[in-house]
């Protein structure tokens, strides 16, 4: 292409999708493939195979910039022409190198895109071997497969393409099986090949839309909305079966209209961090781009000569990323966009306007997201058409009277009340996640004493599950640091702790970490039995006996004296209501300062008396924060204080109702936990609504830090020097007085530049503008 | 796989208000993939990028 790297976007996605062809050749002869078919001609210059030295280089340059990134796992598709037809020892020559190079620095998701004809049971060994999941391509039975996917020389493909099918369905190689890939073709009875798809029993099924342009648009004899009538009988059957089998573009449509990532380049805004590797080594844009003309998705840049950051550098390829602002006006004016994300680049490009087009699949798809919607079976996300606008944040919180509290930068009891359902209902959802990943292990006993408690002593569980630091475990269980193992264990210590503050009486194990049984929220018992890994926790009345190898040790309910071993949470009387001084459990540590040990008894008092000095100024200095403050602070974590005697503060978005601070004199004090504060409650709106453009990508410059800022830190330090000007602006004197005009001065510059991106959302203006109003109404001259 | 939360669970306006309501043991991984979705995998990526968002400019 003619562009020239270099010139784009300053901070770009790291690549975490690869598509690595490995053969440029095919067996088959389908006339709808956009390989040979369509536009691009560029696969009659490229080797057939990939060479050794090729692949090592691809793998180098994945490996570097997994690295440089820090990615934590790394995504490649082998891909073709046929990738099959390289053989057994062709694709063991591959996968041997990509994994030597790559998985040291990353994990490696490794599948394969696949025709099938050629698989085999040594095939399939193979890939069991190397960890490879294979799609294979079929288009229904075998009168609509037939249409399109025929060899050279007329012959079906059909019953060797089941064949393969058969094999991955085997016991042994289920585990290599990912799905099936189906062309629409609408003369095509849409329920028959869902049928058909589905007797293969699939993991997933994805359809694809024909690449089409609109200078090459797609046959539509049924009308301009063909393919969305295609899609919906399918769509109506897959609910009414119970939806038996994922579908990625339903799941994702659904997932983006409940404000998740679509997951596809196919739809959504979220950017895409995906190239492709040619046979020679060049580094290209998104296959699909195959389809609009000759070349289009060429870059110029190979993996022998140019790293992977260059490809992100690539103007061509930024403006590949999807997001609003790649998008025409029509689709950014357009009540959908949040799920549609304008389709397919490719599917834009007309002779004419290039790119900057509505997909020519825009019917098909504004219809089919609107009628899903409409019918989704996910209750209320019908009544949001995009969450890119509407009168309600994600899960129906009334998005205008919670940004309107909360953008004064304070915020009332009922707005907390509401940021903290929402984040126990996530902590369910992560941790029905969680039971199902468990499911069939010994911790299944845990889960079934939580389901029960769940339904025995609701408001027991519902406290359990409020404690701050659940969610980082979950999170950790569910998508684990490389190199570490998912502490699935803990599900015992959390349904230990429901069960003692149900009251209950019964008998579960929990995991010993450190010579320690943690109940998460309550403290934690040591254990002295060196080595052991479990203890078997006999519960009773609000009390537990603790057994471990020969240790024995029994912890009474709250009130009686306990045992030396044990290490409560300790908590801080704040006229009228208490917070937690957690300093013990095994998740606080999710801060960017290092958390304390436990605090022994002169700097607990010091801390208690730190923390009522500090509550007392923000009672005197901002009232407007206490009903927020008591609605939502549950936890304090000590950190560990600077050497250099520098103030620390931190919050996390995985800790709702938690924050770290080191301790400080009164008032510097009381100005960290407002800050923070200010943090908790903002990553609870971002949980629950969409306030800027995900795929925005250029960073802010502000006021308070010398490097540029990505839009959501913007926000948030917006957001915390609002109540810390607010805060100076009610204290005495000439330093206040100058400190208060400084923190004002930056939350307006700062706002200003936020509402200048063009990157916020419906309620990102919103909060903004009600930021901006809240500074607007204090007096210029304060005390 | 079929959705097994009460109509009432599922009538009710929001994904939020059917997790909170509906019992544990009812709720499907279906019906909470998009929200883990949300939650695990987008955070990852804010996170990467937006780590010092939180430090304190005091």
């Amino acid at each position: 292409m003619s562009t020239t790297p270099g010139e784009s976007d300053p901070w770009p996605l790291p690549l975490d999708q690869y598509v690595l062809k490995v053969h440029s050749r095919c067996d088959l002869a389908c006339d709808h493939c956009y390989v040979y078919e369509h536009a691009d001609q560029s696969w009659r210059a490229r080797p057939r195979e990939i060479a050794p030295e090729t692949v090592a280089a691809a793998a180098v340059r994945i490996a570097e910039h997994a690295r440089e990134h820090g990615l934590r796992r790394v995504h490649l598709v082998l891909h073709g022409g046929e990738p099959l037809l390289l053989g057994v020892t062709g694709l063991a020559m591959v996968l041997t190198r990509l994994r030597a190079a790559i998985e040291p620095v990353a994990e490696l998701d490794l599948r394969m895109q696949s025709n099938g004809v050629l698989l085999t049971a040594q095939l399939c060994d193979l890939f069991v071997e190397h960890g490879v999941r294979v799609g294979i391509s079929l288009d229904g039975d075998a009168s609509a497969n037939d249409r399109h996917r025929r060899f050279a020389n007329g012959a079906s493909s059909h019953a060797q393409v089941r064949q393969a099918l058969a094999l991955l369905r085997r016991p042994e190689y289920r585990r290599c099986y990912a799905g099936i890939l189906c062309t629409i073709d609408v003369r095509n009875d849409p329920v028959g090949v869902y049928r058909a798809l589905l007797a293969e029993a699939p993991p997933r099924i994805d359809f694809l839309l024909p690449h089409a342009t609109w200078a090459d648009p797609p046959p539509r004899p049924d009308g301009v909305t063909s393919y969305a009538d295609w899609l919906l009988p399918i769509y109506r059957q897959w609910v009414r079966d119970g939806r038996p089998v994922d579908i990625r573009l339903f799941d994702s449509l659904l997932a983006t209209a409940a404000g998740g990532r679509s997951g596809t380049e196919a739809v959504g805004l979220d950017p895409s961090g995906l190239a492709v590797i040619e046979t020679d080594g060049a580094w290209e844009l998104a296959d699909s781009m195959k389809t609009a003309f000759d070349g289009a998705a060429g870059t110029g840049l190979d993996v022998f000569d140019h790293s992977a950051n260059v490809v992100t550098a690539h103007p061509e390829f930024a403006r590949s990323r999807r997001g609003l602002a790649v998008l025409c006006q029509t689709c950014r004016d357009c009540s959908v966009v949040g799920q549609c994300g304008g389709g397919l680049r490719a599917h834009r490009y007309s002779a004419a306007g290039g790119f900057d087009n509505p997909s020519v699949y825009c019917a098909d798809l504004k219809k089919l997201i609107v009628t899903m919607n409409r019918e989704s079976p996910e209750t209320g996300v019908a009544a949001h058409p995009t969450d890119l606008a509407g009168d309600r944040l994600l899960d129906g919180l009334p998005a205008g009277d919670l940004l309107d509290d909360l953008g004064t930068g304070h915020g009332s009891e009922a707005s907390l009340r509401r940021l903290a359902a929402a984040q126990l209902a996530y902590v369910r959802g992560l941790l029905v996640q969680i039971a199902d990943r468990v499911s069939g292990t010994p911790l299944a006993a845990a889960w079934e004493l939580i389901v029960r408690l769940d339904e025995e002593a609701t408001d027991a569980v519902s406290a359990t599950f409020a404690h701050p630091y659940l969610r980082r475990w979950a999170r950790h269980c569910l998508a684990p640091v490389t190199g570490e193992a998912p502490d699935w264990a803990y599900l015992g210590a959390l349904a230990a702790a429901a069960a003692v503050r149900a009251g209950v009486d019964t008998d579960i194990e929990v995991p010993v970490r450190s010579g320690l049984v943690h109940l998460p929220g309550l403290g934690a018992q040591a254990i002295d039995e060196p080595g052991e890994r479990s203890a078997r926790l006999s519960i009773a009345g609000g009390g537990f006996t603790a057994r471990a190898g020969k240790s024995l040790v029994t912890v009474p309910p709250a009130g009686a004296t306990p045992p030396a071993g044990w290490a409560p949470v300790r908590q801080v009387e704040l006229d009228g209501w208490t917070v937690l001084i957690d300093d013990i459990d095994p998740y606080r540590d999710c801060y960017q300062w290092p958390v304390t040990g436990r605090l022994d008894p002169a700097q607990l008092t010091s801390w208690r008396r730190s923390l009522a000095a500090a509550w007392a100024r923000i009672e005197r200095t901002v009232p407007g924060q206490i009903a927020g403050l008591r609605a939502g602070l549950r936890t304090v974590t000590p950190l560990r204080v600077d050497p250099s005697g520098r103030l620390r503060s931190a919050a996390s978005r995985d800790a709702f109702g938690a924050l770290g601070t080191v301790p400080a004199a009164p008032d510097p004090l009381a100005e960290l936990l407002v800050h923070e504060f200010q943090h908790v409650k903002l990553g609870a709106v971002l949980d629950v609504g969409q306030l800027y453009d995900p795929a925005y990508r250029k960073r802010l410059t502000v006021p308070w830090r010398d490097d540029p800022r990505p839009l959501e830190g913007a926000l948030q330090g917006t957001y915390a020097h609002l109540a810390i000007a607010d805060i100076w602006g009610a204290r005495p004197g000439a330093l206040a007085r100058q400190r208060h005009r400084r923190y004002r001065g930056w939350t307006v510059r700062a706002i200003d530049e936020l509402a200048g991106t063009g990157a916020l959302t419906e309620h990102g203006h919103r909060f903004v503008r009600r930021m901006r109003q809240t500074v607007d109404s204090w007096s210029d001259d304060p005390r | 796989m079929a959705h097994a939360a009460p109509v009432e669970a599922q009538q009710a306006s929001t994904d939020l208000t059917v997790l909170l309501r509906t019992p544990l043991r009812q709720l499907s991984t279906e019906q909470v993939r998009p929200l883990v979705r949300r939650i695990v995998e987008d955070r990852d990526r804010v996170e990467a990028v937006d780590v010092a968002a939180f430090q304190s400019a005091i």
